[in-house]
């Protein structure tokens, strides 16, 4: 049985949160990328990151009910 | 000021559409009268009408004119709103996956059956009931007041309570009609809808007044506090706090979790949370460029006045140009159809909470299904009415009122994920944190400090909570029968997950 529970799956969404968070950017950074501010760009790629890695957990790390039934059958 | 007549019949268009939806849904289902039917849809709803139903659950009115008024009010640093969008399905995978599976084993219709057979405690049950209806029950109240502003920001000739009271009437009849699976198949549309609103809106407001490149410019020269990012260490912690906040906050939305209860099985609600993920991310970034477009656009607007920001951008696209006004009338109608799913939603499942677990869990446990849908049907329109009295007069900023509900809502986050996980969780420990928890949240509200160090109250009366309880359970323990009782019941969900 698969269930998104395990310990290393959410110390990758602690990093993600950590990314997340503008904590490693210099307060008054004016730096432009792509027409953004340099430090948004950053967290939007990390948002990013972060949707594809719930798809991964999703569809490799969550398998309850066709465990089950496979069980009792 | 803008010319109404062609939004209000696209408005109207819509309503019939929904309102024959509605319709068909009820003469579709079969087994009217009973309970599962009206709360959960018979448990039969496919992976298109729950992700596209979750979404529009997700973005109501209070975010796409409250969280993009508050994009307007602090520019880049507000980009938390899509983080913490996101993060909402982080926080369902913390407990959907199990609930799901034991609500299906032991026909749960809300969050509320589990508590009460997992702790066997009507006290907790109780307690959390009282969190999570504070939540929605605000949430209500926010779309009300949202469509109200809406309307009155669109054309000032347009008194504020037209709109309050315009959703109001239309809203308890679709309900009533459709039980949850016809609101739910209109969410779904109503998500479509909403999703095209948001792409034209961002389309014509780059075409109109330059896009975020442009918008940047200006508001690094004119307004800089609003390009850097969050100044001090204290902003810093509030982005994070936020992001827990609402993270967690939002996923606890009872109504969300019946929707999740309502599916037909897991492959269902993977797929739906899966797709989800992506919309939820689409949507807010939409919605934030927008608040960039306007606070570079439309500078000047404070406090109340900045809540009718997007309003106000809608109003001046309209009357630039033939298109502008039409791709604008479609994305005022997106937003009403935002407003309205969410408030449809919320309200069938304050509905529910009020009938099946205060009435039913407290006063009398014998009623028949029948008569539990009949009254139903019409506690709608009394919810209704009393809302509409207490949104009358806006008293505090859309904004201002989500922080307040999530901080309510976290509080039953420790009962619901202890009870999950840990079978040593003990129900009077459980119960004591709680009430800490929301004795720190509410009177830190009270005592005007809503933060302390950046961090909300609500999060540490979470903190708090979770340390009561569990700290608690470990003083207090379970008896070994009830112990094994838990973990058969709850923690071993198959029989490999013993070994």
């Amino acid at each position: 049985m698969r269930e998104p529970t395990g310990g290393r799956i959410w110390a990758g969404f602690f990093v993600f949160f950590l990314c997340l968070i503008p904590w490693y950017w210099p307060r008054t950074s004016t730096m432009i990328l792509f027409s953004q501010p340099a430090w948004a760009f950053c967290i939007v790629i990390a948002l990013v990151g972060l949707v594809l890695y719930i798809n991964y957990v999703i569809y490799q790390h969550w398998d309850i009910e066709r465990h089950m039934r496979e069980e009792k059958e | 000021m803008t010319n109404t007549y062609g939004v209000i019949t696209l408005l109207a268009f819509s309503i019939l559409l929904m309102l024959y939806i509605s319709y068909r849904s009820y003469k579709k289902e079969q087994n009217h009268g009973s309970m599962e039917s009206y709360f959960l849809g018979n448990r039969g709803v496919g992976t298109v009408i729950l992700a596209f139903s979750l979404l529009a659950t997700q973005y109501s009115g209070n975010s796409l004119i409250g969280y993009t008024a508050k994009v307007y009010r602090s520019g880049f640093a507000q980009l938390v709103y899509p983080v913490f969008m996101v993060s909402i399905v982080v926080g369902y995978l913390a407990f959907i996956p199990r609930l799901y599976v034991l609500a299906k084993r032991y026909k749960y219709i809300t969050v509320a059956d589990f508590l009460l057979d997992r702790f066997q405690s009507k006290s907790i049950c109780f307690a959390a009931i009282v969190f999570l209806f504070w939540g929605i029950f605000v949430q209500f109240l926010e779309q009300l007041q949202a469509t109200g502003t809406l309307f009155s920001g669109l054309n000032p000739n347009i008194p504020y309570w037209f709109g309050v009271v315009f959703l109001s009437i239309f809203l308890g009849i679709y309900v009533a009609i459709g039980g949850l699976k016809g609101t739910m198949i209109i969410q779904a549309f109503q998500g479509m809808v909403m999703l095209l609103g948001l792409v034209l809106l961002v389309v014509m407001s780059t075409v109109t007044f330059g896009g975020i490149g442009v918008s940047v410019q200006k508001l690094l020269v004119n307004e800089p506090t609003k390009f850097l990012p969050p100044p001090t260490t204290a902003n810093i912690l509030n982005w994070a706090s936020t992001l827990i906040l609402v993270g967690l906050g939002a996923s606890l939305y009872a109504h969300s979790i019946q929707q999740f209860f309502a599916a037909r099985d897991e492959s269902v609600v993977k797929k739906s949370l899966s797709r989800m993920t992506v919309l939820t991310f689409i949507t807010p970034m939409i919605l934030f460029v927008v608040g960039i477009i306007a606070a570079a656009a439309l500078p000047g607007l404070t406090g109340m006045a900045s809540e009718k920001a997007i309003p106000q951008l809608i109003a001046q696209i309209m009357s630039r140009s033939e298109l502008g006004y039409w791709t604008m009338a479609i994305t005022l109608i997106a937003i009403l159809m935002a407003t309205l799913s969410t408030a449809s939603g919320v309200l069938i499942t304050i509905t529910t909470m009020l009938i099946k677990d205060v009435y039913q869990g407290f006063i009398n446990s014998h009623t028949n299904e029948k008569k539990v849908v009949s009254v139903a049907r019409i506690m709608n329109f009394l919810i209704i009415i009393l809302c509409v009295i207490l949104v009358f007069e806006p008293q505090t900023t859309i904004w201002r009122l989500t922080v307040i509900k999530f901080e309510g809502i976290l509080q039953a986050a420790p009962p619901i994920l202890l009870g999950l996980y840990w079978p040593r969780a003990q129900k009077h420990a459980v119960l004591a944190g709680m009430i800490a928890g929301a004795f720190v949240a509410i009177g830190m509200s009270l005592a005007g400090h809503p933060t302390f160090c950046g961090v909300h109250g609500g999060l540490w009366g979470l903190l708090i909570n979770f340390v009561v309880a569990v700290v608690g359970s470990l003083c207090i323990k379970n008896s070994i029968s009830e112990v094994d009782r838990i973990k058969s019941r709850f923690i071993h969900v198959s029989r490999s997950s013993k070994a």
